[in-house]
Parts: C-alpha cells; sequence; structure tokens
C-alpha cells in the first residue's frame, strides 16, 4: 500500500515515528520523512496505527493497484 | 463477572470528544458487530481541542470548527449518537447511563468526559474567559478581534498559548502566574524558567509569584486587582488556571472518584463493565496514581479502553510514554516522559533556543523536553520506552551536531 502524507497538515509531531519509527522520520530539518512510501501489506495494522495517531490527520493509506 | 455486550445492552460511551472518538473507532476497528451508543454534553460533533488554543485564536476570518468527523462518518461507524445530552448519573447495579429523565441500558461503558475549566472564584463579569470548547474559543476570538489590553491569569500552557495569539495580534499582553516559576509541576523549575524567557522575548509582561486577589469592573471586567494590591487595566481576563474532571455526574455511582475516575491499569473502573479514559481517568499502579491532559493519552487510552472492555479477559494495560507539545510564539516546546524533580541536564542553547533539558530518575532517563528540536523528541521517547540508562542517554544527547552541553544541574530540584 501506498503511504500518503499530507504536508500542509503535518506539524512534524512525531507520532508516527512513534508508533512506527521505520517507516517515519522526523529529521533534523524538522521535515517528516516518509521512509517507505510503498509498504508490504503485512504492514497494514501498524501503518493504519500510525494514522490512527496523528494528531493533525496528515496521513491516509491507499491501496496499491 | 462478564458482562454480556449486545443488542440490548449496547457499548456505550459517554464523552464525545477525543477519548470518546477513539473508543468508538476502536470498537468497531477491533470488529465489534453489536450496537454502539456515543453520548456527549456538547452539541457539536467531536472536533479537536489544541487547534482552540491556537489556529483557531489567529486573526483573519473566523475559522472552520476542527471537527475530526462528520456526521457521516460517525454515521458509516453505524454509532448511536446522542450530543448535547450531559450525562447526569450512573446506576452500576442496573447498569445504565442517566441522561435526565432517560436511561441507557450498557453492556460495556467508557467514560470519556474530559475535563472543565476552573473558573476564578467571585464575582463574574462580561470579557472572562475561559477555553476549554469550540464555544469557549469563539467567544475569545470575538474578544481579540475587538483589540483589547489582555491579562492571562495562568502561566500554564494554555495561557502561554493564548499570550501567544494576543501577542501575535500585536496586543499588549500581561500574564500573572501565582508560582515564582511557570510550569513547575509539568517541566521542573529549571525548565520553566526556559520557558518563562519566551513571554518577555515576545513582549508579554510576565509577573510571577502572585496571585489574582479579585477582578474588578461593572458589567465588563475593566481591571484585574492583584494580592499585592497591583491593578492592572483589562478589557479582557483569559483565565488559564487548569481544568477539573468532569465526574459530578458520577456523584453517589460508587465508583471511587479521587481528581479524576480511579482506574487500574487496564483503565478498569472497579464496577463491573466499567471503563475509563482521558483526561477524566485518574490511573492508578503500584508506583502511584497519574491523571494525563494530554491528546495522545486521550486517544491511547479511548482506544484502549473500548478494547478492554470489550474483550476483559484479555485486557492490556496503559503503557505509553507519555507526550504532549505545545505551540507558542513559533516555538515549538515537546516533552515526553515526565520530570521527577531530580537532576536535569541542559543542552543546546538555553537563551535562544533550541535546547533540550533531560531528567534523570535513578539510573534511568525519566524524560525529555525540547524547544525546536522536533527532529529528537521521539528518539528520546523511545529511549524512555527501553529503559535506558542515564549515562547512555547523555552520551546519545551530546553526540548529535551542534548541541553542546550546557551543564549538568543537581542543584535544579524541584
Amino acid at each position: 500500500m501506498r503511504i500518503v502524507l499530507d504536508q500542509a497538515k503535518c506539524s512534524s509531531l512525531g507520532m508516527c515515528e512513534a508508533v512506527a519509527p521505520e517507516f517515519f522520520e522526523v529529521g533534523d530539518d524538522g521535515a517528516l520523512a516518509v521512509l517507505q512510501p510503498e509498504a508490504p501489506e503485512d504492514q497494514r495494522a501498524l501503518l493504519e496505527d500510525a494514522v490512527v495517531a496523528c494528531p493533525t490527520g496528515a496521513l491516509t493509506l491507499t491501496l496499491t493497484e | 463477572m462478564t458482562i454480556a455486550v449486545g443488542v440490548n445492552r449496547p457499548l456505550v460511551v459517554v464523552g464525545a470528544s477525543l477519548a470518546g472518538l477513539r473508543a468508538v473507532q476502536a470498537a468497531r476497528r477491533a470488529g465489534h458487530p453489536g450496537p454502539i451508543t456515543l453520548v456527549g454534553a456538547e452539541p457539536h460533533l467531536p472536533y479537536d481541542r489544541p487547534p482552540l488554543s491556537k489556529a483557531f485564536l489567529a486573526a483573519g476570518p473566523l475559522p472552520e470548527p476542527p471537527s475530526y468527523s462528520s456526521a457521516e462518518e460517525l454515521r458509516a461507524l453505524d454509532v448511536d449518537l446522542h450530543l448535547g445530552r450531559p450525562a447526569t448519573g450512573l446506576d452500576v447495579e442496573a447498569r445504565e447511563v442517566v441522561l435526565g429523565d432517560e436511561r441507557l441500558p450498557y453492556g460495556a461503558l467508557v467514560i470519556a468526559t474530559g475535563a472543565v475549566a476552573r473558573h476564578l472564584p467571585g464575582e463574574q463579569f462580561a470579557g472572562v474567559h475561559t477555553l476549554r470548547t469550540l464555544d469557549d474559543a469563539r467567544a475569545l476570538r470575538a474578544g481579540l478581534d475587538a483589540g483589547a489590553r489582555v491579562v492571562v491569569v495562568g502561566a500554564g500552557f494554555i495561557g502561554a498559548e493564548v499570550a501567544s495569539a494576543a501577542r501575535a495580534r500585536g496586543l499588549p499582553v500581561t500574564v500573572v502566574e501565582a508560582a515564582p516559576v511557570p510550569l513547575v509541576r509539568a517541566v521542573g523549575e529549571l525548565a520553566g524558567g526556559l520557558c518563562a524567557a519566551l513571554h518577555d522575548r515576545h513582549g508579554t509582561d510576565l509577573r510571577v509569584g502572585v496571585g489574582v486577589a479579585r477582578l474588578a469592573g461593572s458589567d465588563r471586567v475593566e481591571a484585574v486587582v492583584l494580592d499585592d494590591g497591583t491593578r492592572l487595566p483589562a478589557d479582557l481576563v483569559v483565565v488559564g488556571i487548569g481544568a477539573t474532571p468532569a465526574t459530578g455526574w458520577l456523584a453517589g455511582s460508587g465508583l471511587t472518584l479521587d481528581d479524576g475516575v480511579r482506574v487500574d491499569p487496564t483503565l478498569h473502573a472497579g464496577a463491573p463493565g466499567v471503563w475509563a479514559a482521558g483526561d477524566v481517568a485518574r490511573v492508578v499502579s503500584p508506583g502511584g496514581s497519574v491523571r494525563l491532559e494530554h491528546w495522545t493519552s486521550a486517544a491511547e487510552q479511548g482506544a484502549l479502553a473500548a478494547r478492554n472492555a470489550l474483550d476483559p479477559a484479555a485486557a492490556s494495560p496503559y503503557t505509553a510514554v507519555p507526550y504532549f507539545w505545545s505551540d507558542s510564539y513559533g516555538h515549538k516546546l515537546q516533552m515526553v516522559g515526565h520530570a521527577p524533580g531530580g537532576d536535569v541536564e541542559v543542552l543546546g542553547d538555553a537563551d535562544s533556543g533550541p535546547w533540550t533539558v533531560l531528567y534523570r530518575s535513578g539510573d534511568a532517563l525519566a524524560g525529555a523536553l525540547t524547544l525546536d528540536l522536533p527532529g529528537r523528541i521521539m528518539k528520546y521517547r523511545a529511549m524512555i520506552a527501553r529503559s535506558t540508562s542515564w549515562d547512555d542517554a547523555l552520551a546519545a544527547a551530546a553526540s548529535r551536531p551542534g548541541v553542546a552541553a550546557q551543564g549538568s544541574s543537581s542543584a535544579a530540584r524541584r
């Protein structure tokens, strides 16, 4: 699946990194980096947790065609 | 004793803010097929509180309410919604929530009624505001739009954010804080001093170590009179002196109320099928008890309480490392863990930031507070979660380029 980040909503609060550090990291520049934008399906539950954890609702997941 | 959650005995969630919303979302995500009822005192769809003291107060057109979800989304979750209906009682024997003259039977109940802003005692005047709800925020915006000499009572996070919003509009602001240093309970004395410096740097007049004796005015407030006799002219007073948990409706229910609903680490409230989450919940553990008022704890506890309520035999404890953030004067403050009152270490530029304060408990890292270091804070949360030693935490912190040690402070105890 694809991880979609809405930059306008992202405040670099880092909850995604807290939940799934292999997929998200707030860098030294303060910007959120999505480390693996295409994620394997078996990570869906973890990534759904990360999506729900975001205080600004900046993340969504899509199905990969 | 297990209560069957079923058609005639739904999962009932009382409190339709973040914890309550996460509870109903988690119940559906866990595959719960049965009826779910969500009750909220406010007439609004669940909405987000943090923006109300930040972007919502900025000058410009009135923003949309920061809603979490639309009525359609809640309908898609098949949640029976009762908004604008404050719960008035709880009958744990009959397993019913009382809403005025209506009774809602429950198979399992999640209490998520949050907290209510504290008011100053004494005479009430127009132009005096607390800030908790959307309606509060709209009223405060209107006051700020009118232009005002602003006095903020309480230099907590809400007070600081409101002061920041008022300064951003070019309004004169005085903040009155009864304690000698702001934020001591949350961040400790040394860090409290670092946070206090932000006010002065941005033109806010911060008065510490003095309390409010009374307000003065006719219909509208005209001044804030301090304990030392100082009279601060004011057109707009914002009271940010904390919030008390909304447990009045639970009086006589038999639940243990002690600055919140006392719950065990799994968020169970001690009565069959009753759980609590968020700002209302005081979580008791062998080490003590804590009632968190963080966005993340409300979200995490709401979800956990629902999952545990639906499968009590598999109930798991709340173990997340606490986290909160606060934005003021263009700066981002973030804290993970807690400030136990022992040794602290300050790193970075204590004058203009960015800086980090690390908190020690025994041999371990207990907490970390950063100013303008969003790339660092979650690394500290991970260290705390894995019980990283104090020495390893210091080494990790010092190894970052450009983050030189300011010096430790064993003397900086609360």
